[in-house]
């Protein structure tokens, strides 16, 4: 092996020792990284603007306004089992979205109005009740709320 | 064409691997094993910049939320911040992450949107702050478990505005927690809130008072939305609307030794589901509600509570689909004077204007619920139960309609002093040594933490594992038991 071979072969083996240094500090690096790499991913989720959420929770607004303004002290029979299909429907769509979000505000205030819209819904078996009356006014309540977080 | 494999280079390419190996190794690990027990918050010298050493603290706590990890306390120093603290990882069953004041130290955080915020994080301990003023609620989970909240204030949160209001403790996806010891008050919401499936949570020996949207009467001290929970030990009284409250959602829980007292007030301002006076100031509204309020839910025990002096009926259940057992059980409880009188406004006092009784329990709402072991009494003539749509005036005409409450008791349960919110029993008391051991949830200790007594001058009456419960959140201590047990 001649003298000029010999170096080669010492700087190749002095890079490949460079090369797994930085790998294994690179490797480390990443998952140093990574383990705290999940956490600004929750802490980013948490602190999402609800922009891109305006839309569907001015949506579900003006569904639950409607629905449930169409419900007085007299709804009764079919009138009333159409209110509650309806009320069914924008449950489902405030639970639906209050899971999606990825915004802490708008998952909260969707949620409370999951929440009391659940409570409304049974509450229309006594339309006339002081009950029915409280949970109406809880819920317009949470309307308000959810449009002034969206700006409105 | 790349070198041949020479032994030289093979172990080097081993050595590689091995260096490489171990720095994966190292900084897996490394976050948890290599911390510091302690990172520190506050004081002289301070710098966000730093590494937390009691040297050279931190200057805000939502920088040591930001690198605390499991197993690590953040000792925090005296003094006022402004941040909301955001957890970024999560501690583990063993090692939680601890925030707390530094010792003797007294915190307070105020007018972040939030003080704590737990969200997508668990194995978090938060102990002894004072959280205020903050525009959202004073404390935010969500997605958690292992989170234990104790002895921290949560007062002023939010504004009583449409739009602008805020919970004490807003508690969603929370599960197998602790939410212990804390002060929660003058809230514009209410004060502790259980919702989407926060369930096998301990919710204990909290004081959740004056609590209050203020334009609409809706506040309560806790309102459960979610199933599965222990409620015990809590003093709730003063707010909005009802103390304790469970609506759909909110089933099976258990409700046990708590104190609901004087969720009544009077208010000048215009509530949309006011309750005005029919004399005195006739422009003002009523506020307040039930002590233990249940709506639409099923399954629960409401057993060795206290209540007294509430607007509407102390206890009561409502609304469970007709047809439906409810699953309810109601035993050991003392409830006093509920719905019997309410403010005026102008100094003098008026029918109260909803519900009545010292317990109701609705038409819908009669098949599967079990009542026993209750004392019940009033002070002035009035509505002592309700069953379905029928109110009684007297137990004894109750129990022969409903065949409910055999062992119920109407007599004044002797406390020390209702006007000063202390529902300890004196000596003679017809709630001595008369409770049911066996109702569900009925706890070995009372809600100060004492063990039942046995009172040598009264005859037990009670059933179960032990019949010398008593009803009511708190055992009497006889005089020779206190000298034994100090």
């Amino acid at each position: 092996m001649s003298a000029s071979t010999t170096s080669t072969h010492r700087w190749q083996l002095l890079l490949g020792v460079a090369l797994t240094i930085v790998v294994a500090l690179g490797s480390a690096f990443v998952l140093t990284g990574a383990t705290r790499g999940a956490a600004p991913a929750a802490q980013s989720a948490a602190a999402q603007p609800l922009g891109g959420d305006c839309p569907d929770i001015g949506s579900l607004v003006a569904a639950a306004s409607t629905t449930t303004a169409s419900t007085t002290a007299t709804t009764h029979g079919a009138s009333a089992a159409a209110v509650r299909a309806g009320l069914d429907t924008v449950l489902s769509r405030a639970r639906g979205l209050a899971r999606t979000t990825a915004s802490d505000d708008a998952r909260e205030s969707v949620q409370n109005l999951a929440d009391d819209l659940a409570a409304y819904r049974l509450s229309m078996t006594r339309p006339a009740t002081d009950r029915h009356a409280d949970i109406a006014a809880t819920v317009r309540a949470d309307l308000t709320a959810l449009r002034r977080l969206c700006g409105h | 064409m790349a070198p041949p494999h020479t032994p030289a280079r093979r172990a080097v390419l081993a050595l590689s691997t091995l260096v490489a190996g171990l720095g994966l190794a190292v900084s897996s690990v490394g976050a948890a094993a290599g911390a510091a027990a302690y990172l520190y918050v506050g004081g002289g010298g301070c710098s966000d910049t730093g590494a937390g050493t009691a040297a050279v603290p931190f200057c805000t706590i939502a920088k040591a939320a930001k690198v605390a990890v499991a197993g690590q306390t953040v000792l925090v120093s005296s003094g006022t911040y402004t941040d909301e603290v955001f957890p970024w990882h999560s501690g583990t069953a063993g090692s939680p992450i601890i925030f707390q004041p530094a010792a003797g130290a007294v915190v307070t955080i105020a007018g972040a949107k939030h003080g704590f915020t737990i969200s997508n994080q668990s194995w978090i301990t938060v102990s002894g702050f004072t959280v205020r003023d903050t525009t959202s609620n004073a404390f935010y989970v969500f997605n958690a478990t292992g989170v234990r909240l104790s002895n921290n204030t949560a007062r002023g949160s939010g504004s009583p505005v449409a739009g602008a209001t805020a919970y004490g403790m807003y508690l969603n996806s929370m599960t197998g927690s602790v939410v212990t010891g804390n002060l929660v008050t003058d809230n514009s919401a209410s004060g502790i809130y259980l919702t989407n499936g926060s369930t096998g949570n301990q919710i204990t020996g909290n004081e959740s008072s004056w609590n209050a949207y203020g334009y609409v009467r809706n506040a309560v001290g806790i309102d459960l939305r979610a199933p599965g929970n222990l409620v015990s030990g809590n003093r709730v009284h003063d707010n909005e609307d009802s103390g304790i409250q469970s609506y759909p959602g909110g089933d099976r829980n258990t409700i046990v030794d708590n104190v609901s007292y004087h969720n009544k007030g009077f208010t000048t301002a215009a509530l949309t589901n006011c309750s005005a006076p029919p004399t005195g100031n006739t422009a003002g509204c009523i506020t307040g509600d039930h002590g233990i309020d249940d709506f639409g839910v099923t399954g629960s025990s409401v057993v060795g509570n206290t209540v007294y002096d509430n607007v509407a009926a102390g206890i009561n259940l409502e609304g469970v689909a007709s047809g439906t057992p409810s699953g309810f059980t109601f035993a050991d409880n003392i409830s006093v004077d509920n719905a019997a009188s309410c403010p005026d406004g102008a100094g003098g006092t008026v029918k109260c204007p909803r519900t009545r009784g010292d317990i109701r329990v609705d038409a819908t709402s009669q098949l599967g619920t079990r009542l026993d072991y209750d004392l019940v009494n009033l002070s002035v003539s009035g509505t002592m139960m309700v069953w379905g749509s029928t109110s009684y005036t007297s137990l004894a005409a109750f129990q022969a309609a409903s065949g409910q409450e055999s062992h119920a008791r109407q007599a004044d349960p002797r406390w020390n002093g209702p006007a000063q919110a202390d529902f300890s029993l004196r000596a003679g008391s017809p709630a001595i040594d008369s409770a049911d051991s066996g109702a569900p949830g009925q706890p070995a200790l009372d809600a100060a933490g004492r063990p039942r007594v046995d009172d040598p001058s009264t005859p037990n009456s009670g059933i179960g594992v032990r019949s010398y419960d008593d009803r009511g959140a708190f055992e009497y201590q006889p005089p020779t038991t206190r000298g034994a047990t100090s």
